[in-house]
């Protein structure tokens, strides 16, 4: 599989996802009207991902703002790779930057934690 | 002559630091959120109130986009999807304040659902914006049907609305939401 990177504009998060060290990071602001069309693709990729994941991934979330239907995806993505942590001799860590002065960033990562299950470190910057 | 002065003091007066008439389309979006931004930046706005206040823009400009209706008003011929947004200050808070064209119909449940949000603690709106978001799908018209949660989660202040009824089929629906500086 290739990198799937996604330059980062007014509207839409940076994406840089490599499969071969398991490196992950998705970071800006996420805020299209139409999440649809921009997390479609991203899903796919790790649909395909999944099946043959790097020993460790690690996904490192820093999003400034998100739209609450961004949010939705944001799930699906955790979703999506919570079935890493379910494969023998495989590791998914996920660490959830927020800004110092960003409680509600912080409160979200707490949420995301609780409704998928996957252990998050969430740490300020 | 309509009194252009009036309108421009009428503004100076309430606050106002960004008013728009019109459309909302994502192009129209893209270019209200940078202006506020560039507001924002000019009164050196920063920290938590700028991202509550930059938030709940994105929430009720998406939330024109995708649920102002094309109506004709009763008085005019033509059919209009024109809303109203803006985004002023008083020593006490920022408001960004919408008004758009609803369907008579939708405003029944529309009420039912602000109302619910008004009444829940800080703690259950949290709770419940997570049980939306696990709900799976979107809602008829695009949205993730968490916007005014979403909202009033920012605000922190009960979600100010008012209809006004047009006709048998046709209200303008008037909302205010309040960041405390």
């Amino acid at each position: 599989m290739k990198t799937l990177l996604i330059e980062k504009t007014r509207q839409t998060p940076y994406v840089d996802f490599n499969p071969e060290n398991g490196l992950f990071k998705i970071g800006g602001r996420s805020i299209p009207e139409n999440t649809f069309a921009f997390y479609e693709s991203i899903i796919a990729w790790l649909d395909e991902y999944v099946k043959q994941p790097a020993d460790t991934t690690r996904f490192e979330v820093h999003l400034e703002y998100f739209n609450t239907s961004s949010s939705k995806f944001i799930l699906e993505l955790f979703r999506k790779l919570r079935q890493i942590d379910q494969l023998p001799e495989k590791k998914l860590e996920v660490v959830w930057y927020y800004d110092k002065d960003d409680e509600e960033m912080m409160e979200t990562g707490e949420d995301y934690r609780d409704l998928t299950e996957i252990p998050f470190d969430i740490r300020e910057v | 002559m309509s009194g252009t002065y009036h309108t421009i003091k009428k503004m100076e007066n309430e606050g106002a630091l960004l008013v728009y008439s019109g459309e909302v389309n994502p192009d129209i979006i893209s270019r209200l959120l940078q202006l506020a931004e560039d507001k924002l930046d000019a009164l050196e706005i920063t920290g938590g109130v700028r991202k509550r206040v930059f938030h709940i823009l994105v929430e009720c400009l998406q939330n024109l986009y995708h649920h102002a209706e094309t109506v004709v008003v009763p008085g005019n011929n033509l059919p209009s999807r024109d809303s109203v947004v803006q985004l002023r200050r008083d020593d006490e808070a920022f408001y960004v304040e919408t008004g758009n064209y609803l369907l008579t119909a939708v405003k029944e449940k529309l009420t039912a659902h602000l109302s619910k949000i008004n009444s829940l603690s800080k703690e259950q709106v949290r709770e419940y914006y997570k049980n939306i978001m696990t709900d799976n799908g979107f809602t008829a018209k695009g949205g993730a049907g968490l916007g005014f949660i979403d909202i009033a989660r920012k605000s922190e202040e009960p979600l100010q609305y008012n209809f006004i009824d047009l006709s048998n089929d046709v209200c303008f629906f008037e909302f205010s939401a309040k960041i405390k500086i």
